[in-house]
Order: C-alpha cells, then structure tokens, then sequence
C-alpha cells in the first residue's frame, strides 16, 4: 500500500460520495421500507439533514487533527493499549460491513450468472479487483471512483427516467406510513452516516487541509443525502408497500422492472455491474482504511502487509454459511450497536484530544 | 570445463567483441566530447602520427586524409586535411577550405597562424584545440580537421553535409487542413522547425550527446518563461543520467526515460509534426528531438490527449466534439468488443433480442470449437496478416490483403471454423484500433483485449467489469513526467473535466493546462477582440 499526494475537495467528495453509495442504494431502501414503511424516503430526507448537522459539529471539533487521521489521533489521545484496541475494533467493524457487502453483491451477481456458479467463483472477480487497488493506495482507489462515479450517477438517472411509467403517487400514501413517532425515532434517534464520518476522519490524513476535509465531506454528505433521497423516492414510488419490503436489493429489483422498449430492460445486468464497480471501489476503501487504523494500532510505517490479510477476511465473512450466525447475522448485531458507537467514540477521542492538549498539526511520521 | 559450462553457453576470450585493444580500460576507449584526452605535442610529424592512431587510419576506408603545403608568415608549412568521405559537403570542402589554404593562402599572404582562421577561412563554425579527444568527436560531427606544421593546435573545420532525406509529408499523422511538413532525421532540420514556427527568443533548444559510443545529439527544446523549470529540471536529469553506450531513436529515448515499462500505456506522446510538437512548447510541455528519428518526443502527456489526433486545433469545435467521441468509441470497442461478445454468448445471452440471439446460435451450430477458441484463432490470424501487412513491400500488399480477406472472410465461414457474426465482431475491433490516433494505445488496446476475452470467457461481465477496474487502477497510478495519465479526470483539476469532456470553441481556450504548472497560465485574452463593444 503507497502513500501519495493529498487529495482536494471534489475528489474527497467523490470518494465519500462512492463508498456510501455502495451500501445506501444497494440495500437502505430495503431497511428502511422494513422499518417504516413507504414513507421512507421522508426519513432518509431528515436523516440527511440531520447527517449534515452532525457533520459540522465533528469537523468543527475536528479542525486540528486533519493531518493527524482518526488512527493516529485515538493513539494519542488516548494513550496505550486502549487507542490500539479502539483502533482494532473500528477495523474489525469496517471488516464485518465489508463482509456484508461482500455478500450482498455475491448474492446479486449470483444471480445474474449461471446456475451452477458458486460464491467463491463470484468472490475472486470482485476481491482480487479490491486487493490491487488497496495495493496501489489510496490515490488510486480517488481516481477509481472519479471514474466510475458518473457511470454510477448516469445509471440512477437511466433507472429513474425510464421507470417514470411505474411511478404512482398513491404508492406513498399515507404520507406519515407507520406514524410521525416511528419516522422522528428513525430519523433522529438513530444518526445516519457515522460509519462514513469514521471513514472520512480515518482518511482525512490524505487530504490537503482542513477546507478540503470540510468542503469535501459536506458536499459528500449533501450528495449522498441527494441520491439517496431521489433513489429511495423512485423505489416507493415504483413499488407498493407491502410487496416492496419483500425485495432485499431494490437496486436490482428496479433494473428488472424496466421495460421501457424492451431493449433497456435487456441492458439490466450492465446496470449491476456498474454498481459492481462502485462496491469493489468501497470495498478497497475499507481495506485501506482498516489497514489504516492497524498501522496506527501497532506503530509501524508501512501498511501493506495487512492488506491481504484484511481481504481475506472480508472474503469469509462474506461467505459465512446461512445458520443461526450468517453474515447478515453479525452484521445487523453490529449495526444495532454501531450508531451510537461511532459516535460515542468519535466525541470521546475528540474530547480526550483537547483534554490533552495533542498537539495539532504533527503527522506520525514527523512525530 | 565446470559443470555449469555444459548448459550455459559462455563465449572464449577469442570470440568476445572487442573495441578497442585489450590492455586499454574498456570505458576509456570512447572519445567522449569534453574529456581531457592525449593533447597535441606541437610536433607536425608526430601530432599527425598520434591522430592517424587516433582514427584508426589504416582501418577506416572513409577517413580522407589530403596533405598539402600552406604559406603562413612567408615560408612554407605542411599542412594535413581529415574528413570522413560522406559526412562532409565535399563542394564545400574544395571552394571553403582547401582553395583559400593552398592558392589563396599564396595571394592574401597570412602573416600567421591566427591569420588562417581569421582571414583564410570563411566557413562560418571554425575553432582551434589541441585535445585529440575533442578532434575524434568533431570529425564524426562532419569537421574538417587541419593540423598545420609548426602551430600546435588543430583547427576543426564545420563543414557537414551529409545525403539526406529531406522535410517531407507526415507519414503516420495526416491532415486534411493544416500544415504539411514533418520532422526529418536530421536534428538541426526538426530544431529549424519548430523555430520557424515559435519566433521567439525564450524558446530555448539545450543539447545532450547521448550514448557513450554512439554519441548521438539531442535536443531538449521548451519556452523559458512558459514551461514549468522543474519539468524541465526533471527531464534533463532523466537525460543526462543516460549510462548506455548508443541511442538511435525518440522511441529508444523514450523507454529510457518512462517511468513504468510494464504498463500497456505510453507515457509520452511522439509527433512526427513540427506544428504539433511548436504547440506543446507553447503549452508548456518540453520537447525532445533526437538525431536520426524523425519523431519529437512530447512531455507530459495524458491519456486524453493521446486521443487526440493532429487535426483536432484545425478543426470546428462542433466536428472535434463529434469526431473524439466517434474515436473514443472506436477504442473502447478495439478493447472491449470481442470480450463482449464472449461474455454475452456464454454468459448473457437475455441481453441480445430474442431474434438475434436466435441466429447468433444458428450460426455457430456449424463450429465445432468453444467461443474462445473460435475468436482467438480469428485475432490471431488478424495480427499475423497485419504484422505480414506491416514487412512486406507495397505491391505484395494488395495480394496479402486479398488473400487475409479470403480466408478471413469467406473461407473461415464456408469451412465452419468460425461464425459469420465473429468476423463482424473481430473486424469492428480491428478497425476500431487503426482510428485510434496514438499508435502505441492501438497496440495497448490490441494486447489487452485478449486478456478481456480471457475474462469474458471465464466470468462474463463479472469478469470484464474486473479486468477494467484493475486496468482502471493501473492506468491511473501511472505517470508522465510526475503528471498522473488520467489527470484533469482523476485526479480532478479545476476546471479540467468539462474542457476534456467538451473541446471549447478557440477562443475560448484562454489558459493552459494547470497541471503541468506553466509559468504563464493565461494564454490569450479577449482572443475576438472585435466581439468587444469598445474597438
């Protein structure tokens, strides 16, 4: 894994913008639907403006550490075996979420290939794409999802324009779906996007300054909000409640209705494969920023080594077996936690930062 | 004999290639151009006998030797004349410098030696040394050599004028409108060019003598107060630190001076157009010319304009726009067509309408091979007849060309070997290679597109989708002079993504390129003055 030049504001927002998109227009809709119904969209809206709140409150209190990185900062505010610990721990849950959407996508391609195809065939077409990019860096896992980003944007937009005959405002009726309370529980009490403001704050060390953390984290966090507003609006639009909870990938639920000419609906599976891009370009985000935190964990320079080991592992947790603990099992186990526990300790090594007084600006390296 | 001497071959001491004599250190037997060599001992005899060894006299069938007598200060001194037969304008040689030495030395009497440069002489490149090393290097350089009894010194004539070929059309970039001329092998001529273009005193031509034999001139060329002075600092470091012993060819320099070998991309840009390689200066970007190719080597360059062909600046804006999406298309399908095709026919067949899928099977009831194997014996049989097209001379061209149709087309079909559709495929992906304006990424694009009908065979889609990425990857990581390849797309630049989306109308083109850092970013301003209210 090599280091690089720092990156700017549009290409921090375009990162964040694809690793989230990975996970928010693959399956959210899905939980979203589930918990409150087809007026999800209105919650994923909240949800978005809350997000961007949050967001300004931590960069604020983030300012100094920019140089530093979530890694490097937890080891020195909180001195010891406990940052190192900490570390682990948010790398092993960046692992279980990569597992997860692992196997998501394993079980979407699957699918789309021949009966006889097995998950660990699919596996290595997508994993050894991720173990080259998280070789070659961060800066080319920024260039990646430069380029494929307006693919990702252009198949939302073909999604959207040619299921316009399927959209059917009573499918969002009533407004308020499962009640105001279930909607300001979703929206308010469970925070959206902590698993990314974990993600940017571990690879804000990458980024040239503080404007381009703050400038490109908060248009991120707007066009995230953005996408997935209009793509969740599209599928409870598209779908009615209840047949719409019944659908575990929206995403290719959608391409499947699409039937504008038939000749678009037989383009369905290039779709998929561009959101195959966007997940192998996410799933090397996580890569390197668990890499990242490890590097940080036990004081060395270089953190390539971990590299293969990390893929490996996100490759057996994807391919847990279905039993009482599948992959999908340790994931909703941690995503029940995981709110409150990102942002529990994003505030808790903020705050011990300044206790302590760490000092601003120095780098590991120049430490 | 040891064992190892049975499985490896290691040439006797008699059969090594040897240059020089054995006793002689093997790096020093090189005249190098500014090295302190054997100097002359003032003593005409033996000055000249040192000098005849020097050039291996007796070996050389080329080197002319004409001895004469030359009158200086009113008496009568030898004087010896060297040349190589061929290097030297020969007209030149008897009108400029034997006549004034031998007659005219004898009417416009030289009172002394400094005289004979100063008076006698008329050629316009004359210098006096004493350094043998120094004569050697010019002499190959096309000088005339004098060594004059009783003056110490030598005086090297300029007086090259070699056959050569002259400035003509552009070989391999052709335009419709736009200047006609290209680079020769001559390295004065293509330098010559590319002033007659850029009339200005801050352009500015250093130059190198690469290879430690060979000794071939080049020339780094860039404007002064535009082009970034670290570039420039970089790619004179990267040519001067050159430890090989002969250099030929802009496409040899090339290899030497790129950063990643391994990479299918080419990472410099090679213009054989003088108008092209004047704009790039203009631009900001350095320019290398070496002796004897007719290829300016530009840097740095990006992949988007490697699609870029020469006529592109002649164009309208509207027909540019058109024509780089049209190319753009015909890359991607040289790349990624026949794995497509692979891929649908094995994995995706939903994706073809019903009717068509219905006939690609059809069509393949007659082969007998699996769809891979059928298009790798089609692209192979394509790259052999176009490497055949590429050696053979031009009138058995039309026969291979008859003959590669027959039993690509027609043949192949009638005896089930491959299926009708294929060759429509293969075909589309050939001629999607030759309209990609960079000769090197229609060859990038012709390797790698085996590798995706690899992929497509195995994981369909899946797999090309994979093989993308990684290339994506690569291509991204690599760099040209330090400039990423894909830069101002990824990384982003300000501004950059819609000026390479969307080629601006002329005159709207009013800053250079940020990425490679020019000294002077703008570049016109208000280009249509008369649009203004005020003139």
């Amino acid at each position: 894994m090599s280091g690089g030049k720092k990156i700017g504001p549009a290409s921090t927002a375009i990162l964040f913008l694809n690793l989230s998109m990975a996970k928010y227009l693959l399956v959210l809709p899905y939980f979203m639907v589930s918990e409150v119904g087809n007026s999800a969209w209105l919650v994923i809206l909240a949800k978005g403006i809350a997000a961007i709140g949050l967001f300004l409150v931590i960069a604020a209190l983030y300012k100094p550490y920019v140089g530093l990185g979530l890694g490097q900062l937890t080891r020195r505010a909180l001195t010891g075996p406990v940052g190192s610990v900490l570390n682990v721990i948010i790398a092993g849950l960046m692992l279980v979420r990569g597992g997860v959407l692992f196997r998501i996508l394993t079980e979407a391609l699957q699918t789309l290939e021949t009966d006889t195809v097995t998950i660990e065939y699919v596996g290595l077409f997508v994993l050894l794409p991720v173990l080259i990019c998280a070789m070659k860096g961060f800066n080319a896992n920024v260039n990646a999802s430069i380029l494929i980003l307006p693919f990702t944007v252009l198949s939302v937009a073909l999604i959207s324009l040619v299921l316009i005959p399927h959209y059917n405002i009573d499918n969002l009726m009533p407004v308020l779906g499962m009640g105001e309370g279930k909607i300001i529980e979703q929206a308010f009490f469970r925070l959206g996007g902590t698993f990314e403001l974990i993600y940017l704050l571990t690879l804000s060390r990458s980024m040239a300054d503080y404007g381009t953390f703050k400038k490109g984290g908060l248009i991120g966090v707007g066009a995230i909000g953005f996408f997935s507003f209009l793509f969740t609006l599209i599928y409870c639009l598209s779908i009615p409640y209840p047949v719409s909870k019944n659908f575990f990938f929206p995403l290719y639920q959608l391409t499947r209705m699409i039937k504008a000419g038939s000749f678009l609906q037989r383009m369905e599976p290039t779709v998929i494969f561009v959101w195959t891009g966007v997940i192998i370009c996410a799933l090397s985000t996580l890569v390197i920023s668990a890499a990242e935190l490890l590097k940080n964990s036990v004081d060395i320079r270089q953190g390539g080594g971990f590299v293969p080991i990390l893929v490996m592992m996100i490759f057996f947790i994807g391919v847990l077996p279905r039993s009482e603990l599948d992959t999908y099992g340790i994931y909703r186990i941690t995503v029940n936690i995981s709110h409150y526990f990102y942002i529990g300790v994003i505030f808790l090594v903020l705050i011990c930062a300044r206790l302590r007084k760490v000092e601003r600006g120095l780098t590991y390296e120049t430490a | 004999m040891k064992f190892r001497d049975l499985f490896f071959y290691s040439p006797r001491a008699e059969d090594d290639f040897i240059l020089d004599e054995p006793s002689a250190p093997s790096d020093d037997y090189v005249p190098q151009m500014n090295e302190g060599g054997p100097e002359l001992t003032g003593n005409y005899r033996k000055d000249k006998a040192a000098f005849d060894k020097e050039m291996e006299k007796d070996l050389n069938g080329d080197l002319k030797i004409r001895e004469f007598t030359v009158r200086v200060g009113g008496r009568e001194a030898k004087c010896a004349a060297y040349f190589f037969d061929g290097l030297v304008d020969k007209n030149g040689v008897n009108d400029f410098i034997l006549r004034p030495l031998m007659m005219g030395s004898r009417t416009t009497e030289a009172r002394s030696y400094s005289d004979i440069m100063n008076v006698l002489l008329v050629q316009s490149e004359v210098k006096e040394t004493n350094n043998l090393g120094t004569l050697a290097f010019d002499i190959n350089f096309g000088s005339v050599i004098l060594l004059i009894e009783g003056y110490g010194k030598a005086i090297s004539v300029d007086a090259k004028g070699w056959e050569h070929r002259g400035i003509e059309s552009p070989e391999v970039e052709k335009v419709i409108r736009g200047p006609n001329d290209a680079f020769s092998e001559q390295l004065r001529e293509s330098t010559a060019l590319i002033r007659h273009l850029v009339r200005n005193k801050s352009l500015i031509s250093r130059e190198f003598a690469v290879g430690t034999i060979s000794q071939t001139p080049v020339s780094l060329m860039y404007i002064k107060n535009v082009a970034d002075p670290q570039l420039v600092r970089e790619a004179e470091r990267r040519i001067t630190s050159l430890d090989i012993d002969y250099l030929f060819s802009s496409a040899e320099l090339e290899q030497y001076m790129e950063g990643s070998s391994l990479i299918t991309l080419p990472q410099f840009m090679a213009t054989e157009r003088p108008d092209r390689a004047a704009r790039a200066l203009l631009l900001g970007r350095a320019v290398v010319l070496v002796d004897g190719s007719p290829f300016a080597i530009v840097m740095p360059t990006t992949v988007f304009e490697l699609n870029e062909s020469a006529e592109d600046h002649y164009l309208r804006t509207p027909y540019v726009n058109v024509i780089r999406l049209i190319r753009l298309m015909a890359f991607l399908c040289s790349l990624l067509l026949p794995g497509i095709y692979v891929a649908v026919v094995n994995f995706h067949g939903e994706i073809l309408p019903t009717d068509m899928l219905i006939s690609i099977v059809a069509a393949r009831d007659k082969v007998p091979f699996p769809t891979i194997v059928e298009i790798i014996i089609m692209e192979l049989s394509l790259e052999i007849i176009r490497e055949a097209g590429a050696r053979v001379p031009t009138p058995s061209g039309t026969t291979l060309s008859i003959v590669g149709a027959l039993i690509l087309g027609q043949a192949a079909v009638s005896a089930g070997i491959v299926s009708p559709i294929l060759i429509i495929v293969v075909s589309i992906a050939a001629i999607g290679s030759f309209a990609t304006p960079n000769y090197y990424l229609g060859i990038s694009a012709r390797i790698l597109r085996f590798g995706y009908i690899f992929l497509g065979a195995v994981g369909g889609f899946l797999g090309i989708t994979a093989g993308l990425f990684v290339n994506v990857v690569l291509w991204t990581c690599t760099y040209s002079m330090g400039v990423p390849m894909f830069v101002p797309v990824a990384p982003i630049t300000k501004g950059g993504v819609p000026k390479t989306l969307l080629y601006p109308q002329i005159w709207k083109q009013d800053y250079r390129d940020d990425y490679v850092n020019p000294l002077r970013r703008k570049k016109q301003q208000s280009a249509r003055g008369w649009k203004n209210k005020e003139n």
